[in-house]
């Protein structure tokens, strides 16, 4: 049985697949046999097992030998022909913390990655709170401007990817599905994680300090969001504005739900698209798109507390 | 004295009589401190049974930090032919491994058995 992921809820994800025995591994650095001498080849496929925080099998399905990329993003290695092709897996929901993958990182090399540093215990709690109560309000169909300002606009021009379409209920099972907010200013998850070039996200968002970038979002099944520490600037998480955070949440949840900096479908028509001028026409970027698509959240879209 | 018993297996003796074997390290991340390294050890004294000692070294970048026992069953994770290895660390930064046989265990940052 060889482990994998830790998991966010503390259990594991663990495999019964043999890898195959490569020549190197016959014998170790202290004269141990990794794997027997007469082992095989190629990896023998077995059984993927999720296992819960006390070690029971909670579910368990057959093992593709698939590859995790960094993206969440399944891969067949396929040994037979020249090319990988992806899998439709769902992505583990893995823990915090730099020993979350077995080996280190996602690819095996046996560097530690902390991918996801844990906020700190206020950002935490601000953050934990923000995503519920907002979860709780769309759940309860609560927010009927997020319908007629946010999600029908986006439905009616179609930019975005999910043919489902979007409304309060499915921006609440999303929000639903599992979050994962880490704190960006220690994070040595790539940067392309989050579509900011090379290095890590640590080194981007130094480099982006008192720039407007304070939180970013990766594209995916499940919130996956970095928030730079409570307090520290106007543009992340405030200690004392609840409904900011709400429209921070939706804000970034909109870009992990379906957009990619908000050009997914349409090039140049960003989340600022949604905010009218003036004259009430929408379409119109003015600049300081991410502030001004969080604060307008906070305040023409969300209810009143 | 140094002597080779058998494939892959090395044994020295430090005291006349005293053989330690040391068929196993590995190493894994302990969170942001530093490296945590399991070593499994077997210690025999003449003609006793080998007593496995399977040890945790938490080292950081100015030197080993501490060091605790690991409370596994002997006679289930014996060092050979059953050499155990944490793979993951979760968050509460008790580890997650598994042995040659592949048994799976988590076991606490103090070496207590968690499952």
């Amino acid at each position: 049985m060889t482990p994998l992921y830790a998991t966010a809820d503390g259990g594991a994800i663990v495999t019964s697949t043999q890898p195959p025995c490569q020549p190197t591994w016959v014998v170790a650095p202290f004269g141990t046999p990794a794997c027997p001498l007469s082992s095989q080849s190629q990896a023998q496929l077995g059984t993927l097992y999720t296992v819960d925080q006390n070690g029971n099998v909670t579910s368990q399905t057959p093992d593709p030998g698939a590859i995790l990329s960094w993206s969440d993003q399944s891969y067949d290695p396929a040994p037979s022909v020249p090319t990988i092709s992806a899998l439709a897996l769902p992505a583990p929901d893995w823990g915090y913390g730099a020993g979350a993958f077995g080996f280190g990182s996602p690819d095996k090399v046996s560097v530690w990655v902390d991918r996801c540093p844990a906020l700190d215990i206020v950002t935490f709690n601000l953050a934990e709170k923000a995503v519920t109560d907002l979860s709780n309000l769309l759940a309860a169909r609560a927010c009927p401007l997020c319908d007629s300002k946010v999600f029908a606009p986006l439905n009616a021009q179609k930019i975005h990817p999910r043919p489902e379409g979007l409304d309060q209920t499915v921006f609440a099972s999303y929000l639903g599905a599992g979050h994962r907010f880490c704190d960006p200013t220690m994070s040595k998850e790539p940067a392309a994680t989050i579509g900011a070039g090379s290095g890590t996200i640590a080194d981007y968002f130094a480099s982006k300090a008192g720039a407007d970038e304070d939180a970013r979002t990766v594209l995916g099944t499940r919130m996956w969001s970095y928030f730079r520490p409570a307090g520290t600037t106007d543009t992340t998480i405030r200690l004392d504005a609840p409904r900011h955070n709400e429209a921070m949440i939706l804000h970034e949840g909109l870009h992990g739900w379906g957009f990619i900096d908000g050009r997914l479908l349409y090039p140049n028509i960003g989340l600022c698209w949604l905010i009218p001028d003036e004259n009430g026409a929408v379409g119109l970027c003015l600049g300081g798109e991410t502030v001004r698509i969080t604060n307008w959240i906070d305040q023409e879209v969300l209810p009143a507390p | 004295m140094r002597n080779f018993s058998g494939p892959g297996t090395c044994n020295f003796s430090i005291e006349p009589g005293i053989y330690y074997n040391v068929p196993w390290l590995t190493a894994i991340t302990n969170g942001d401190s530093g490296a945590a390294i399991l070593s499994q050890l077997d210690i025999s004294t003449g003609g006793q049974t080998p007593q496995p000692l399977n040890q945790i070294s938490y080292v950081s970048q100015d030197g080993l930090d501490s060091q605790v026992t690991l409370a596994i069953d002997p006679a289930v994770n014996n060092w050979w032919p059953n050499p155990v290895s944490l793979s993951l660390q979760r968050e509460d930064g008790s580890y997650i491994g598994a042995d040659k046989e592949g048994n799976l265990f988590a076991i606490g940052a103090d070496g207590g058995v968690v499952w």
